[in-house]
């Protein structure tokens, strides 16, 4: 296969200016994504290598310390190949979950938390096991920051 | 500020403090919200993880906590399992005075082993119960809760239950007695198990 080639390193001065243009891109460095961890999944008799048929659940935390603005658009991770954003909505007692389509604004100066109960990343189709103390990639899409990875813990809460 | 201020500010706060002792808490001293006529439930008998029978009333003599759920529930689920779990550690001896029973609202895939692995990861001693269709709804309407399963792909497995998340509390008794929102903490729940266990 006749890939693209990865560019040869530039002169050290060309690094600095793009890395000093990275650091100014508007929105970017404006949002944080942090504290993502997700719960081990269960082996059940039979599949324990395989598979497990049961979606998995992925949370964290975005900061936002810019004056504008941004949407979680959608999600995307090596573990699984559906992944979704979905919110828990309990009225009254009953629990409900919704396919968030429309994604998740994020306030300017603000902060957004998934977490349990509330707004979380549901893994559909996941194509391994998620054992304790492993960890794995989430990358996120935002309209404005564009694509931000962040690392997920698994782990019980 | 004044004096007359800081007397006031102090005496409204100890009036609040006397008014609301401890968050969420009612006149009973429970941190739930209790029944007001506590009564014991139907009786219903369903099969455990093990396939043994477990009926309700032989647990008299023992807190009941009663939650409704399913092995597959990606976020309320395990949130109040985990909840349990911290209860139960805290609980240490006592933990043998108390059944935490997870009823499925999911028959057709949470069968006995399928229980049995998802609650040893919560509590080794935690009690899933399931049964046929027939059996379930009654217990279902005697407690009042709800069960709808919402389709999120095609594939016949692709489908999560919206269901009720309050978890029940029967006492040594066997009277349906206190009740507990989603999210109630470990704490708050610990509280009134410790204030049962003394009654």
């Amino acid at each position: 296969v006749s890939g693209v080639r990865p560019h040869p390193p530039g002169p050290p001065a060309l690094v600095a200016a793009l890395a000093l243009v990275a650091s100014c891109a508007p929105a970017g460095p404006d949002l944080a994504v942090r504290e993502a961890w997700s719960r081990p999944t269960i082996a059940r008799e039979g599949e324990a290598r395989t598979a497990p048929a049961a979606p998995g659940v992925a949370y964290l935390t975005i900061v936002n310390r810019g004056r504008a603005g941004d949407r979680l658009l959608s999600v995307r991770s090596e573990v699984c190949s559906h992944p979704e954003i979905h919110e828990t909505r309990i009225a009254g007692d009953r629990a409900s979950m919704v396919h968030v389509e429309e994604g998740i604004e994020i306030p300017p100066r603000g902060r957004v938390e998934l977490r349990p109960g509330g707004y979380h990343l549901m893994l559909i189709g996941l194509a391994r096991h998620l054992r304790e103390g492993e960890t794995f990639e989430i990358v996120l899409e935002f309209e404005r920051s564009g694509p931000i990875a962040v690392t997920a813990d698994v782990r019980r809460p | 500020v004044s004096r007359t201020g800081t007397l006031r500010a102090a005496v409204l706060l100890l009036a609040a403090a006397a008014v609301a002792p401890g968050c969420g808490s009612s006149s009973t001293g429970f941190r739930g919200l209790p029944y007001p006529d506590p009564a014991p439930p139907a009786d219903f008998a369903l099969s455990d993880q093990h396939g043994a029978p477990f009926r309700l009333s032989d647990h008299r003599g023992k807190i009941v906590l009663l939650f409704f759920g399913f092995v597959h529930c990606p976020d309320v689920c395990p949130t109040t399992l985990a909840t349990w779990s911290k209860v139960r550690e805290q609980l240490g001896q006592d933990a043998s005075r108390v059944a935490f029973v997870f009823v499925t609202v999911d028959p057709e895939r949470d069968t006995g082993a399928a229980l049995r692995e998802h609650l040893a990861v919560f509590g080794a001693d935690f009690v899933g119960l399931t049964g046929t269709l027939e059996e379930l709804d009654p217990v279902y309407e005697s407690f009042g809760i709800f069960h709808e399963k919402m389709r999120f792909g095609a594939s016949a497995n692709a489908y999560i239950v919206d269901h009720s998340t309050r978890v029940l509390l029967i006492d040594a008794q066997g009277r349906l007695r206190l009740s507990y929102g989603f999210e109630t903490s470990s704490g708050n729940l610990l509280h009134d198990l410790r204030l049962l266990l003394e009654e």
